[in-house]
C-alpha cells in the first residue's frame, strides 16, 4: 500500500567526509573519515493493510453505525541496526524488523429529534488500536526515550522490544526506601544462555543500584483503548455543541517530577516541588528512574463546548457564542496534563539504536511539556 | 492512532432500514525499488587518497579517534581501579549507576556500564580500526610520496587501537579491510601475536622522529613502546580467562627490556628535567612523550579533565564535581615525593585567582575523603591535578598533550621484567633513574632492603606515583593479580571480572561472537 522514501541518499555507498579534527604539531588538520556503512540492498519499506468496514444504517439513517477493523503489516522496515565490527560506523541502515498494528474503530451517529425547531444530534466514537514490535532482525532490542536531567546520561526510559509495543517503558521497580532514605529497587537473579537470552529469573531481594538484571517491563504508552462523545443541538435560536474525549490505560513518564521533585535539589540551592516533602526518600539521594516515576495517563476531557445563541436583524442574522476549548480535564496523572508531546527521541549516548522507520517514536514522555492552553471565546458572527 | 472524536458528522440518504454499506478487504503491496548510484557529487575511498593532502587528511581522520579515546582509556582503565571513584552526588552523577557498576565491577553483558562504557570502549576502539582499513585499502591502488611510512603509521595506529581491544576484551575479530562481516573472536593470543607482527613490521618504516610540525604523528619509538608494554603484559595477553582467573601464558621479559631498551638508547627522548613539565599545557616541548594524544586550546580539540574532577566553583567554566580519589590511594604517596603535588586535598583556592573558594551553600570548600559512594556531599573526595589548567585555554579546551607511553614508563617495564628475571639490584636502579627527579633531597631506593617478592609490589607502588591518572592501573592490577581484591566500597570480584564482557548490543550484531568466561 506505501513505502517509506525516507532513505538518505548514497545509503549503499561508503561516503567520506571532512567531518574529524587531529592536531599535529601545533595546528588542527581536517581529518576525512568514511561516515557510513554501506548497504547495497536498500528498498523502500512495504505495508500489506488489510481492512473491512461494515456500515449500518436504521430509521431512515437516522441511525448509523460504522464498524471497522483493520491489521497492519510493515515489513522491511528502515532500522538503523548494529552491525559487526569493526565497521567506520556502529549501525547501518538495514531492512530489517516488522510492525504489526491490529485496530478496531466503532462509531454511532444518531439523529435523535429532527423537527422544524428542534435538530439534536449525537456521536460516540470507540477506538482501539494493538501495536506490536514483531521483529528487530538481529537485534534484541532499541533503547529509546532517554530520560532528561542532571546525573541522567546514558538513561533510557523505553526500549523498543520484539513482542512489546513501541511505547513500552523499560527500567526497575520501586519497592520502597531502607531506614537511610534510600531507594529500594527489586533485585532479580537472572540466568541466561549464551547468547544472553534469558532463561530464568527469580526475585531474590531489593538493590539501592539496579543493574542490568533488575530493569523490566514497566509500563507501555499505548492506551487501552480512546473514547469520544459529541453532540449538537440546535433549538430555535439556540445552538450548542460540545465534544468530550478520553483515552484510558495508556502510561506517562513525569520525568518532570523525577527531576524536579527530588530533595537533593536543596543540596545545589536549588527549588524542588512540595510533593517532594511527602515522600521519604532522603535528602542524598539521586534521581533514579523507575517505575515510581510512570504514572496512569488517563483522561477525560471536555474538548470543546459552544453555545451560541442568533438574532435575525432586519434582513442580516446576527449570532452570539462562547466557545470553549479544554474546559476541564478529568485524570488522575499529577502533572500538567497526561496528552503529552510524542516528540522524536534524539538519541542518546552509545545504547539507542535510531528506527528510521518506527519515527523514533517516544510516546508518554513529559519533560517541561507545554500545558494545554484552556480558552474561552466570546464572538459575534454578523451576516448581511 | 487515530483521535477519538475525529468523525461524528451523520451519513445521511440511506433507504432501506438496514443497508450495507460496504465490506471490502483490501490488500495491496508495493514492489521495492533497489537503489544503484554512482554519484560524482560525493567522495569515496575510490575516488580519494589521489595526493598528498588527502593521504594527509585521511591520516588525520584515523588519528582522530585518539582524542576522544581519551575518555575510555580513563573510565576503562582507571575508574574500575582504586586511582578514580565517581560517587554519586545528589543530582549528579548517578547516570543509571554506571560509575558505581564501574567502582564495584558490577558490570555485565547488559548492565547500565556494560551497555554504555563497555560498548562505547569496543565501538570506538573498532572505529579506529575500521577507519584505518579504509585509508589503507584505499592507498593500495595509488603511489604517493612517502607510502612506505604512511602504511607504517597506519598500521601502528591499528595495532594501538586493537592493543586496547585485546587488553579490555581478549581475543576479538581480527579485520585488515573494510568490509563488514560477522567475524569470529581470535584467541587473545592470536591478536597478540598478529600485533607482535603488525609493529615488528612497521617499526622499520618508521621515522624515529618527525619534524616539530608533524609533533604527535607515529615514531619508531611509538612502535617500540607498545611493544614493550605488550612484552610486559604478555603473560595476562598469551594465558587463558576462564571464569576462576586467568591461566598466565608465557612470559617475555628479557623482549619488555629489549623493547624499552631500543626507546631509552633511540637517542630521541630525554627525561624531563621537571617532572610538573611534562603536564603542562606547552608540554609539546616536552623531551619525555613518546606518544601523545595532541591537544589545543581550540573549541572541541583540547583536554577537559580538569571539567571532570575539579569542583563546580574552583576554576572557569564551571566544572562538574565528579571524578575523585579516595584517602586509602593517596595515603600511599610519600609526602616528600612531588609526584605526590597531583592531588587537591584540604582547604582549596579557586584556580584561576588564588582566593579561597566556597561551596554552593557558602561553607569554605575543603576537600576529603569519599565516605559514601551513594551519597557524597559535593567537597568528598580528592581531586586529581595533575595537568595543570592551560592559561590561554578556551573555555574547557586545553592544549595540554596527554602522553600514552612516556620515558619514565620505560624504566618502570624494564625494572619490573628485570625483576622478575631476578635482577633485583638492576630493577631497582632503574626505578631509581625516575626517583631521582621527584625527590629533593634525593632518597633512592636501596635494595639491600628487598626481595623480588617485595620489589615487585614496590615496583607496583612506584607505577602508581609516577603513572598515577594516566590509564595504566587497571592493566598494572590485572598484571600483579590485584584487580579484583577488595577495597573501599568493593567487595572481592569474581575472578572472571579482568576481562569485560562483549556487549550486549554487539553479541546481537554478531553472531559468531561468543562471551567471555563467566558473564
Amino acid at each position: 500500500m506505501q513505502g517509506n522514501p525516507a532513505v538518505p541518499p548514497y545509503s549503499s555507498l561508503i561516503t567520506l567526509e571532512p567531518e574529524s579534527e587531529y592536531v599535529f604539531g601545533e595546528s588542527s588538520f581536517v581529518g576525512v573519515n568514511a561516515t557510513q556503512n554501506p548497504n547495497p540492498d536498500l528498498k523502500w519499506e512495504r505495508t500489506e493493510q488489510i481492512s473491512g468496514a461494515l456500515d449500518m444504517g436504521f430509521i431512515d439513517n437516522r441511525l448509523v453505525f460504522t464498524l471497522e477493523g483493520y491489521v497492519k503489516n510493515t515489513k522491511d522496515l528502515l532500522l538503523e541496526v548494529n552491525v559487526p565490527l569493526p565497521a567506520v560506523e556502529e549501525r547501518r541502515l538495514e531492512n530489517i524488523g516488522k510492525v504489526k498494528n491490529t485496530g478496531f474503530e466503532f462509531s454511532a451517529d444518531g439523529v435523535i429529534v429532527d423537527n422544524s425547531s428542534v435538530n439534536w444530534r449525537a456521536g460516540l466514537v470507540f477506538d482501539l488500536n494493538r501495536n506490536e514490535v514483531v521483529d528487530l532482525g538481529v537485534q534484541s532490542f532499541i533503547a529509546n526515550g532517554g530520560v532528561s536531567g542532571q546525573g541522567q546520561s546514558g538513561q533510557n526510559a523505553q526500549r523498543i522490544l520484539p513482542g512489546h509495543p513501541i511505547g513500552t517503558f523499560w527500567g526497575p521497580e520501586f519497592v520502597g526506601v531502607d531506614a537511610q532514605g534510600r531507594q529500594l529497587f527489586n533485585q532479580y537473579l537472572v540466568e541466561r544462555d549464551a547468547d544472553g537470552n534469558e532463561i530464568s529469573r527469580e526475585l531474590i531481594g531489593e538493590t539501592t543500584v539496579p543493574t542490568g538484571d533488575d530493569k523490566v517491563v514497566i509500563g507501555d504508552a499505548t492506551p487501552s483503548f480512546g473514547l469520544g462523545l459529541n453532540s449538537s443541538l440546535t433549538w430555535g435560536k439556540l445552538d450548542a455543541s460540545f465534544l468530550l474525549v478520553s483515552e484510558v490505560g495508556q502510561d506517562v513518564l513525569n520525568n518532570t517530577a523525577l527531576v524536579y521533585s527530588t530533595k537533593s535539589n536543596v543540596l545545589q540551592d536549588k527549588n524542588f516541588l512540595k510533593s517532594a516533602l511527602d515522600d521519604p526518600i532522603g535528602v542524598l539521594e539521586p534521581a533514579i528512574f523507575s517505575d515510581l516515576w510512570i504514572e496512569d495517563g488517563s483522561y477525560l476531557r471536555l474538548q470543546n463546548l459552544t453555545v451560541g445563541y442568533s438574532f435575525r436583524l432586519g434582513s442580516s442574522t446576527l449570532r452570539a457564542y462562547v466557545a470553549s476549548d479544554n474546559l476541564f480535564l478529568i485524570t488522575g496523572y499529577s502533572g500538567y496534563d497526561p496528552q503529552v508531546f510524542t516528540g522524536t527521541d534524539t538519541g542518546r549516548e552509545t545504547a539507542s539504536g535510531a528506527g528510521v522507520g518506527l519515527g523514533r517514536s517516544t510516546p508518554g514522555m513529559d519533560y517541561l511539556s507545554y500545558p494545554r492552553a484552556r480558552t474561552i471565546l466570546f464572538g459575534v458572527n454578523y451576516n448581511i | 492512532m487515530k483521535k477519538p472524536g475525529s468523525r461524528f458528522s451523520v451519513r445521511v440518504g440511506g433507504r432501506g432500514p438496514l443497508r450495507l454499506l460496504l465490506i471490502l478487504p483490501v490488500l495491496a503491496v508495493s514492489q521495492g525499488c533497489s537503489l544503484d548510484e554512482n554519484p560524482v557529487s560525493v567522495i569515496t575511498p575510490d575516488n580519494f587518497f589521489q595526493n598528498e593532502e588527502e593521504v594527509l587528511a585521511g591520516l588525520a581522520g584515523v588519528y582522530a579517534p585518539l582524542r576522544t579515546l581519551m575518555e575510555d582509556f580513563l573510565i576503562m582503565g582507571e575508574a574500575t581501579t582504586d586511582e578514580i571513584i565517581v560517587p554519586t552526588r545528589g543530582q549528579d552523577w548517578f547516570d543509571n549507576g554506571r560509575w558505581i557498576e564501574l567502582w564495584t565491577h558490577g558490570w555485565a553483558a547488559n548492565s547500565p556500564a556494560g551497555l554504555d562504557d563497555a560498548n562505547r570502549a569496543w565501538t570506538r576502539f573498532f572505529g579506529g580500526v575500521a577507519d584505518a582499513n579504509v585509508v589503507l585499502s584505499g592507498l593500495e591502488g595509488v603511489t604517493v610520496a612517502d607510502q612506505e611510512i604512511i602504511v607504517a603509521e597506519l598500521r601502528t595506529l591499528r595495532a594501538l587501537y586493537y592493543y586496547s581491544l585485546m587488553d579490555l576484551f581478549g581475543g576479538v575479530p581480527i579485520a585488515t579491510d573494510p568490509e563488514i562481516l560477522a567475524r569470529p573472536r581470535s584467541t587473545r593470543a592470536e591478536l597478540f601475536n598478529f600485533l607482535e607482527q603488525e609493529l615488528t613490521a612497521a617499526r622499520s618504516d618508521l621515522p624515529a622522529s618527525w619534524p616539530s610540525n608533524f609533533n604527535g604523528r607515529m615514531t619508531r619509538g611509538a612502535a617500540d613502546a607498545i611493544l614493550a608494554s605488550m612484552y610486559l603484559n604478555a603473560e595476562v595477553f598469551t594465558g587463558e580467562v576462564s571464569t576462576g582467573g586467568l591461566q598466565r601464558g608465557q612470559a617475555r621479559w628479557q623482549e619488555a627490556i629489549d623493547a624499552a631498551e631500543r626507546v631509552i638508547n633511540s637517542g630521541v627522548y630525554s627525561l624531563a628535567a621537571d617532572w610538573t613539565s611534562i603536564f603542562t599545557a606547552d608540554n609539546h616541548l616536552s623531551p619525555e612523550p613518546i606518544l601523545v594524544v595532541k591537544h589545543l586550546n581550540q573549541s572541541g580539540l583540547g583536554w577537559n579533565f580538569m571539567m571532570r574532577t575539579l569542583h563546580y566553583n574552583q576554576i572557569s567554566p564551571s566544572p562538574w564535581n565528579g571524578w575523585s580519589t579516595i584517602a586509602d590511594t593517596y595515603n600511599k604517596f610519600d609526602q616528600d615525593d612531588l609526584r605526590e603535588d597531583i592531588f587537591l586535598v584540604g582547604p582549596q583556592v579557586n584556580l584561576d585567582t588564588g582566593e579561597p573558594v566556597e561551596e554552593r551553600g557558602g561553607a569554605p570548600l575543603v576537600y576529603g575523603d569519599v565516605n559514601d559512594i551513594f551519597q557524597a556531599t559535593e567537597s568528598e573526595g580528592i581531586r586529581i591535578w595533575k595537568w595543570p589548567a592551560d592559561a590561554n585555554r578556551v573555555q574547557q579546551d586545553n592544549s595540554n598533550d596527554v602522553a600514552l607511553y612516556r620515558l619514565a614508563e620505560m624504566y618502570l617495564i624494564q625494572a619490573e621484567a628485570m625483576n622478575e628475571l631476578g635482577n633485583t639490584p638492576g630493577a631497582v636502579d632503574q626505578v631509581n633513574i625516575i626517583r631521582e627527579r621527584v625527590f629533593d633531597p634525593d632518597k633512592p631506593l636501596d635494595a639491600a632492603d628487598f626481595t623480588q617478592a617485595t620489589f615487585r609490589d614496590r615496583i607496583l607502588l612506584e607505577r602508581l606515583f609516577e603513572l598515577f591518572a594516566e590509564s595504566k592501573r587497571r592493566q598494572d592490577l590485572i598484571r600483579h593479580g590485584k584487580f579484583t581484591e577488595p577495597r573501599k566500597f568493593k567487595p572481592q570480584s569474581e575472578p572472571y571480572k579482568i576481562l569485560f564482557p562483549i556487549p550486549q548490543l554487539q553479541l546481537d550484531a554478531n553472531p559468531e561472537l561468543v562471551q567471555n568466561p563467566g558473564y
